[in-house]
């Protein structure tokens, strides 16, 4: 009897479906053929994709919104208010939006991976 | 956008600053900033920021005050100063302010008057010497939880045992629990400086 093959054999994860993050991973692998990442894996920036969050290494975050306007990152950073009576115990803790430029023009965040599109 | 990345671009950014802050006629103010930016001007750091971080005013009276909020013409002068040179919406910012809970290490302000210039007519900035932004470093290195990038800021600037003295003096200084000293010390071990503090 013949078997019907999945289509995660065919390299089709999650069936035919078209997604928003299957058309984002394809733009991303187009630009990323003609933009290649360097030796260290680091995302050039023309590879980059406007309102997409990227994972990677920054000083303030791992995760990070690329503002292609801007040519900054964004990410959330918290700072901790601790005292040290009562160290280790946070006593409260603020998150702000920082931004980061691409080590590649001397800044602190090195994209490596696409994570998704924000919400359009 | 651009960035800072030396002395002259912060003091490009304040000029910039004070001129549009005597454009509306504000009320003269004097800064203390720290951060990357004051570690930038006093040529201790070689990454770039994309903010000026203030951490009090000084009042007629040489005290410092936490910044709440900068008065209508700043909040003004500062957009427009952003605005004319492709920088960030609030890169010049009262964020660190927070810090003065903890005060600041003895003398800090009287050393900051040796970095100290006037933008204009409205604007005096004073930079915090390198041994108090140490000190300020090693605290925030010492963050429970993102401690970290503090912590790799201060392998960058590389401070003498002096200057980590220094540090420790203010840091011991506040009341702190068990694990809070003996979490100073570790990062004192980093350093090969562990013997300048017993727990």
């Amino acid at each position: 009897m013949k078997s019907k093959k999945l289509p995660e054999e065919h390299g089709r994860k999650g069936g035919r479906a078209r997604t928003a993050a299957k058309s984002l991973a394809a733009r991303q692998n187009i630009l990323l053929r003609w933009h290649r990442p360097g030796r260290d894996g680091v995302i050039p920036p023309a590879a980059l994709i406007d309102g997409a969050w990227y994972v990677g290494e920054g000083r303030s975050a791992s995760v990070a919104y690329w503002d292609h306007t801007r040519k900054t990152f964004h990410t959330l950073s918290a700072n901790s208010w601790f005292d040290p009576a009562t160290y280790p115990e946070v006593t409260k803790r603020t998150v702000r939006i920082k931004q980061e430029r691409h080590v590649a023009a001397g800044g602190t965040f090195a994209p490596r991976q696409i994570l998704s599109a924000a919400a359009s | 956008m651009k960035d800072f990345g030396s002395r002259s671009d912060v003091e490009r950014a304040l000029t910039e600053l004070g001129r549009q802050m005597a454009l509306r006629d504000a009320d003269h103010i004097a800064v203390v900033c720290c951060g990357a930016s004051a570690l930038c001007v006093l040529d201790l750091l070689a990454r770039r920021t994309l903010d000026i971080d203030a951490i009090g005013l000084i009042g007629s009276n040489e005290e410092i005050a936490s910044i709440d909020r900068f008065s209508p013409e700043v909040n003004d002068a500062i957009a427009a100063a952003g605005l004319s040179l492709g920088l960030l919406p609030g890169w010049f910012n009262g964020a660190a302010s927070a810090v003065l809970v903890r005060g600041l290490p003895v003398g800090a302000l009287e050393r900051s008057a040796g970095h100290a210039k006037d933008f204009g007519p409205c604007l005096t900035v004073r930079f915090m010497a390198r041994m108090d932004l140490i000190a300020l470093k090693m605290y925030a290195a010492l963050d429970p939880g993102e401690g970290r990038r503090h912590v790799k800021d201060l392998v960058a600037i590389d401070p003498s045992r002096e200057e980590l003295l220094h540090g420790i003096e203010w840091i011991g200084s506040l009341p702190s629990n068990p694990a809070f000293k003996r979490s100073l010390h570790r990062l004192l071990e980093g350093f090969d400086a562990a013997d300048l503090y017993s727990v």
